[in-house]
């Protein structure tokens, strides 16, 4: 492809990664870009990462809104994937009782499955809809079944079992965390690797060399609900 | 565009910390501490069977269950993504309804009382019984009609025993139409994957082919791609589709004529001078018969016919002028849809032909092909008797048909048909008229399925062997041709099969033994299958088990100077007017026909694809479910509205014969759809109680379709032809 | 301190009337009493056991359903009966005296009551620790458990204060205070919540302090009535306050109800649709049936069995109303995907109705018993000695 110097984009995203852990922590700051023009409404990107994090029934941490514009026959379309905006004002940070969840240095907004009681506040809170509660639901049965949902989904990297009702994050708020597990890793999130429309781009935004920074500073990106003042981190390329 | 072994094996390779310390501290203290560091789960590669794109994923194993999956970054079919449905593999796998014995019906067909059986029972009584077949009726009396990888040890055992007859859905009711059409013109088809230099594209026209919901992994890549780097799209769809949303030009056509349109634009191409005259004088034939032919074709009467504005028309044929030979005018992929489909398909294919896209870039390319041997000293098949085509009537039927082998088990003509071995094909949903497939299943000696879940079919079946996964199982390999490039993949076993299902391989090589053909089945198990097979193509079986896919580069995709096309024709050129369809008493080249518009009070039932399902394979997938568990009526919102409809409103549907679907279904109010035709997802509607997600969800398209077309050509069965009344108050 | 006969009944008194229950002798209010508060407790004991996926309906559309309006609603009464208890104690101090160990008594059981419910809907309550290892100050929520502690021991100091007849003003100046503090911080639990448009309102803390009076007012309204009629009191003297300041509580909520809806419906933001949703009902319900059909009874007759039940009449629609403000938080999705309905609806589960039973009967049982052991008497009594 000319516009990416014949490369497939993860390919460059992912150069650009290996760079940005490089640095320390502190100095990274993730970002997601979601090209509008080029999301096909596929919702790849919503079962892909219901696979990579192990969501349990009812909670998908980005699916993918459909709305119809216009009127017949002069329709159009408008696919809106929402992951977690990763806010730098979050709504859902302040309002969280125990600071069970919070903004770590490097952008992502966290929830510490330890320390989370379960409240729901942020879910309540959150203007995008971007939380959902972990009551413990399973597809194939119950924890007692031992099936693949008791397995680790590592999220933030560390390991995680729903074994019962008082195993983390069972109980607990989930969201989308930019799949910071694969990340520190080396690893890009999973809902860009599987875009089937290569229009979900990631990466750290101090880093001007790195795609995404190429793709935002380009002027014709909105940000969802802006007017909240949320400052999402994740751009919408129109 | 170049692909990398990227994360996938860095990671596998990567040790991460953590883990040596957490093993330090008792296990039991661990599940209750709920922290360590991640593990690195075990990376198994493999192929998705979600549906035929066969895109290479890559399973995370732990504790022997697969907990995650991720593309293979390697795959050509999915450059590292899966799509909706391929990401949801887990629910295939973990699916609580899977069929997890072998089963015999004690009862009767369409009424099964099941009686669980061992394997050896359900593979004594099949072998038995195929033994009575050959004695009374002759080998070539058992078909087998099958649909995905797994289907070629079947092929196999049923060559020993002495079949050939073996269809799939794939052809007839599907691909067949648009495969005859292009090899007619061409003499080769579009392939599977096919074709397409869509990323390479500068115009790009679709009728139908909605990309995105038919979520063809790489080629869904393509088209965006291409899209990106600025070119410019037409989209012929009676429906916004998800990529007609994407396009520069939606045209909204009347359902069932965009043979008007077509021979329009050849008609425009032509006495514009748009076409690609050297290409045309150097290639193809039959180029003045055409101009002749297609002079009646104006863009008034198109107008007319198709509904869309003659400027439009006009307009577009002029901007794929502007942008040939740069140009894919997609051939689409289900194409029998009103019974005169190789000649809407020849009229794709000549319009190609004329702007020169056949073997240039952003047009058809030449794929690149790899050849892996067949297993090396097997015994020569039986020697083939003679017996009556089952398809003679249509010259043209390329593959067999599964309509003439549902005929001939009906009515014995031309020769009996008593034995059915059905894999990995629902035939209940996938053939038109129901009612026919239930009296040939009735009509039968041994009806056998080999499936994964209870789906309707196996209600009518004697005996029903349960196949694990595609995730728990070695399947034949599997030879992709793209562009400049060719992949070798791998299906392996990623987990131990559950419960007590088995792979293809294993049931064959039990069923040739009680048989007698086990000289057939010479290999120990699918792993020494493939690795012969692997060592006779002089590829190592090590590197295709840990990437998953081998691939081979070379070819020159596109016409140069010193890379000239062949042609498979009579001719040895491209035939723009077939004397091959003329010598069979068909219209060498494409006619216009009128077909049957809705009568009053009726609307067409057109059906397609979601993103999220493949036809009724993923209906009770517990991910894909979660997301999508039924499909909806489509309507024009204005039109619903006038009839009083609201979103969400539930109705029945009756069609032109006044058959009522069972069920009921949800009303979608849109402004996506022509007010003449509606629209639903294929596959949902299942009857089969034992699918407890899918079981009674939705409306099924293929319970209205009584009626069906036949391309008289190929036999294809044009299945959008129905009519439907709303029904109101479900 | 004396514990016995004096902020519990004696122990004989104990005794007797567990004796008289054991009998059969306690009286049918207190056996359904008791039998709610069983099945409550066992329907608790289950989700705790199965766990909320099995036994609860709130879902990522509605994370707040009954168990949380069965908080508020309880939270609200306990503020209710502080602040009667202060106007009592200000405005009608001859009246109120006989009822005054009562109504503190069930604003501590009602605050307990009210914890209760919480406590079972809390994901992982057994991580409350964390308000003290790891608290977020600007969180209305970690406040309002600041405050509800706070508010609890200054209940619990009236209470004592009461029960030994030594009422001192700065204690009750300073619950009333806490108290307003308290459940104000609670309004603005919702009322901060900027994403919600059928919260986020300035008017939230003050509505809740005016419904806390109007169902204080209420509750104690019927406890009052019944006392009256029990002890054979002057009704017309002593039931005075409790008309009075039921209809001050319902113009308040008239005037509250009114405003968050009219307001609502003026402003164009996200999400608030769901004013005009609910208008039908706020008009004909929340503001009709909940808060003109009882000042109208009210109006009707001063006798102590009518004030019981417009008591319990206000209490029912109260409870209602609460439902319809924290769910209607929710009615509108905030990012309506895939089979998602246009207008959420929720129905609670069998277990959140039986977590109000639980919460219902905790009192109701509680409060009977120390009625049938005389440890309402004891100030009283001592107070004549
Ligand atoms: N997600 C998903 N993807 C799939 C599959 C799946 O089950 N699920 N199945 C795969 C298979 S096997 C196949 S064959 C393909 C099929 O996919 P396609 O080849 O894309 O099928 P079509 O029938 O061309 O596309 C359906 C579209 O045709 C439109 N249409 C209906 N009638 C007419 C008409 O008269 N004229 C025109 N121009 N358009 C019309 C419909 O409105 C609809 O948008 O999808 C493949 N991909
Ligand atoms: N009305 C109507 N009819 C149609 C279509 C339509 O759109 N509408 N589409 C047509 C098209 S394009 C096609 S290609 C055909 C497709 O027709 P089919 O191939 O028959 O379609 P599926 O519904 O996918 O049926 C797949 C069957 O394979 C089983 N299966 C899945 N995985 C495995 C496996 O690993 N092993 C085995 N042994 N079985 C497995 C599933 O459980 C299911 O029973 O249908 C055609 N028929
Ligand atoms: S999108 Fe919602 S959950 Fe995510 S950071 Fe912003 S406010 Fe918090
Ligand atoms: S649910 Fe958890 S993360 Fe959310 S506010 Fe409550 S304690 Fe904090
Ligand atoms: S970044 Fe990861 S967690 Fe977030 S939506 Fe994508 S796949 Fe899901
Ligand atoms: S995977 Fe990519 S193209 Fe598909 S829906 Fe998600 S963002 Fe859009
Ligand atoms: S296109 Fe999707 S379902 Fe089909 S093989 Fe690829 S990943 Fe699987
Ligand atoms: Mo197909």
């Amino acid at each position: 492809m000319e516009q990416f110097d014949d490369k497939d984009i993860l390919d460059i995203m992912h150069e650009d990664l290996q760079r940005a852990l490089k640095k320390e922590r502190k100095d990274r700051r993730w970002a997601m870009a979601i090209d509008l023009k080029k999301c096909i409404g596929c919702h790849a990107c919503t079962t892909g990462c219901m696979s990579e994090n192990l969501t349990p029934p009812d909670i998908h941490y980005r699916p993918v809104k459909e709305e119809e514009i216009g009127e017949y026959p002069n329709t159009s379309m408008r696919f809106l994937p929402r992951p977690c905006m990763q806010c730098d004002a979050p709504t859902c940070t302040p309002v969280c009782p125990v600071t069970a969840t919070y903004k770590r240095d490097d952008g992502i907004v966290t929830i510490d499955y330890k320390k989370c009681i379960g409240c729901r506040y942020c879910l309540v809170a959150c203007p995008y809809a971007a939380r959902s509660a972990d009551v413990g639901h399973y597809y194939t049965g119950d924890f007692r079944e031992k099936t693949y949902e008791v397995e680790n989904s590592g999220e933030y990297g560390k390991t995680f079992k729903r074994k019962s009702h008082w195993h983390s994050p069972v109980g607990n708020a989930r969201k989308c965390h930019f799949c910071i597990h694969r990340v520190e890793k080396g690893e890009l999130t999973r809902c860009t690797t599987t875009c089937l429309g290569h229009a979900t781009f990631f990466g750290d935004i101090n880093d001007p060399k790195a795609l995404i920074t190429k793709l935002i500073s380009k002027g014709n990106v909105i940000k969802y609900k802006e007017d909240l003042g949320t400052k999402p981190m994740v751009y919408y390329i129109t | 565009m170049k692909f990398s072994r990227r994360t996938f094996f860095k990671a596998a390779g990567a040790a991460t910390a953590g883990i040596a310390a957490a093993t330090s501290v008792p296990k039991k203290m661990l599940s209750w501490a709920e922290e360590t560091a991640q593990k690195d789960m075990q990376q198994i590669p493999t192929f998705c069977e979600l549906c035929f794109w066969n895109c290479g994923l890559i399973a995370k194993v732990e504790n022997k269950k697969v907990v995650k999956i991720d593309g293979n970054p390697m795959s050509l079919r999915g450059r590292g993504r899966l799509c909706g449905r391929g990401n949801a593999a887990l629910g295939a796998l973990y699916d609580p309804d899977r069929l997890k014995h072998p089963m015999i019906n004690v009862g009767k067909r369409g009424e099964p009382v099941w009686k669980q059986a061992t394997w050896d029972e359900a593979l004594t009584l099949i072998a038995s019984k195929m033994k009575g077949i050959k004695e009374k009726y002759g080998p070539e009396s058992i078909a087998l009609i099958y649909h995905g990888t797994g289907a070629s040890f079947w092929k196999h055992l049923l060559h020993a025993y002495g079949s050939t007859l073996s269809a799939a859905p794939s052809f007839a009711q599907c691909r067949g139409p648009r495969d005859v059409g292009f090899y007619l013109t061409y003499g080769s088809d579009v392939g599977s994957p096919e074709y397409y230099d869509f990323s390479k594209s500068k115009y790009i026209v679709l009728f139908g082919s909605h990309l995105g919901e038919n979520a063809h992994n790489s080629q869904v890549q393509d088209i965006m791609n291409g899209l990106a780097d600025g070119a410019k799209m037409t989209v012929v769809d009676p429906r916004l589709s998800n990529i007609a949303s994407k396009a520069d030009h939606w045209l909204p056509i009347k359902p069932a004529t965009d043979l008007a349109l077509i021979l329009a634009w050849i008609r425009i191409v032509i006495e514009e001078g748009l076409y690609d005259k050297e290409y045309v004088a150097k290639y193809a034939t039959g180029f003045n018969e055409l101009r002749a032919a297609v002079q009646q074709y104006t863009p008034e009467w198109a107008e007319a016919e198709t509904t869309i504005a003659k400027e439009m028309i006009v307009k577009v044929a002029r901007e794929m002028g502007k942008h040939a030979p740069n140009i894919c005018i997609g051939a689409g992929r289900y194409t029998a849809w009103y019974g005169d489909d190789v000649q809407r398909s020849r009229g794709i294919a000549i319009l190609n032909a004329l702007l020169g896209t056949w073997g240039r870039k952003g047009g058809y390319f030449f794929a690149t092909g790899a050849k892996v041997p067949e297993y090396p000293g097997l015994p020569a098949y039986p020697e083939h008797e003679e017996v009556a085509k089952l398809d003679a009537a249509y010259p043209f039927a390329a593959l067999q048909t599964t309509t003439s082998i549902r005929q001939a088990t009906i009515n014995g003509n031309p020769r009996p048909v008593k034995g059915w071995f059905i894999y990995g094909s629902n035939l209940m949903k996938t053939m038109p008229d129901k009612l026919e497939t239930i009296k040939a299943a009735q009509n039968l000696d041994l009806l056998v399925t080999i499936d994964t879940m209870p789906m309707d079919i196996i209600n009518y079946s004697d005996v029903v062997l349960p196949e694990c996964t595609y995730m728990e199982r070695y399947d034949n390999i599997n030879v992709g041709k793209f562009n400049g490039e060719a992949e070798i993949a791998l299906r392996q076993p990623t987990v131990e099969p559950l419960w007590e299902s088995k792979p293809s391989w294993w049931m064959t090589k039990e069923l040739a033994n009680k048989l007698g053909l086990a000289a057939y089945f010479p290999w120990k198990d699918g792993e020494e299958y493939i690795a012969k097979r692997c060592e006779a193509a002089d590829i190592s079986f090590a590197q295709l088990k840990r990437d998953g896919v081998i691939i081979k580069k070379g070819g020159n995709p596109y016409i140069t100077a010193d890379h000239q096309p062949e042609f498979g024709t009579p001719s040895g050129k491209i035939e723009l007017y077939s004397t091959q369809l003329e010598e069979a008493g068909f219209d060498p080249i494409p006619k216009y026909t009128k077909h049957p518009q809705p009568p009053q009070g009726h609307f067409r039932l057109l059906f397609g694809r979601a993103p999220l399902h493949t036809f009724s394979r993923t209906t009770n997938n517990f991910m894909l479910t979660d997301l999508q568990k039924s499909n909806y009526l489509w309507l024009n919102a204005k039109k619903g509205k006038e009839m009083g409809l609201k979103d969400g409103d539930f109705v029945y549907l009756e069609n032109q014969d006044g058959v009522r679907a069972p069920g009921k279904i949800k009303v979608k109010l849109t402004q996506r759809m022509r007010d003449d035709a509606v629209y639903m997802n294929h596959g949902f509607g299942v009857h089969a109680k034992a699918m407890s997600r899918a079981n009674n969800q939705g409306i099924a398209d293929d319970d209205l379709i009584t009626k069906y077309a036949i391309d008289p050509i190929m036999g294809g069965t044009a299945m959008r032809g129905s009519f439907v009344k709303i029904v109101k108050g479900a | 301190m004396e514990i016995f006969g004096v902020l519990v009944p004696t122990k004989e008194k104990i005794v007797s009337t567990l004796t008289d229950v054991a009998t059969g002798k306690g009286g049918l209010p207190l056996y359904i009493s008791i039998f709610g508060m069983l099945i409550g407790f066992a329907a608790i004991a289950s989700i705790f056991i199965q766990g909320h996926g099995h036994t609860i309906n709130t879902s990522n559309n509605i994370p707040w359903g009954l168990q949380i309006t069965t908080y508020i609603y309880f939270v609200l009464i306990s503020t209710g009966c502080t602040f009667v208890n202060f106007f009592g104690y200000v405005f009608f101090p001859q009246q109120y005296k006989p009822f005054a160990s009562r109504v503190i008594f069930l604003g501590i059981m009602t605050a307990a009551a009210a914890f209760f419910s919480l406590a079972t809907e809390m994901g992982r309550i057994d991580r409350m620790y964390n308000f003290l290892l790891s608290p977020n100050p600007k969180s209305p929520m970690f406040w309002m458990s600041v405050w509800y502690t706070a508010y609890f021991v200054m209940i619990v100091l009236e209470y004592i204060n009461i029960q030994t007849n030594k009422h001192s003003n700065k204690v009750m100046w300073g619950a009333f205070f806490v108290a307003v503090i308290t459940h104000s911080t609670l309004g603005s639990l919702l009322g901060a919540v900027s994403s919600r448009a059928y919260y986020y309102s300035a008017l939230l803390p003050i509505y809740f302090l005016f419904i806390a009076f109007l169902t204080g007012c209420a509750l104690t309204a019927i406890v009052a009535a019944l006392t009256v009629k029990q002890l054979k009191l002057d009704a017309n003297f002593h039931l005075e306050p409790f008309f009075k300041f039921l209809k001050i509580g319902l113009g308040l909520a008239f005037l509250l109800g009114f405003w968050r809806s009219a307001i609502g419906l003026a402003g164009h933001v996200d999400g608030s649709e769901v004013f005009s949703l609910t208008l039908m009902n706020n008009i004909v319900f929340g503001l009709g049936i909940a808060v003109v059909v009882p000042y109208v009874m009210l109006t009707l007759s001063r006798n102590a069995s009518w004030l019981a039940f417009t008591g319990l009449f206000i209490m029912v629609t109260q409870l209602k109303t609460r439902n319809d403000l924290v769910v209607g938080g929710f009615k509108v999705p905030l990012f309506r995907v895939y089979d998602m309905p246009e207008t959420i609806t929720y129905m609670p589960s069998m277990h959140e109705f039986l977590v109000l039973v639980a919460s219902v009967s905790l009192v109701s049982v509680l409060y009977i018993l120390c009625e049938k052991a005389g440890l309402f008497e004891i100030a009283n009594s001592k107070e004549a000695h």
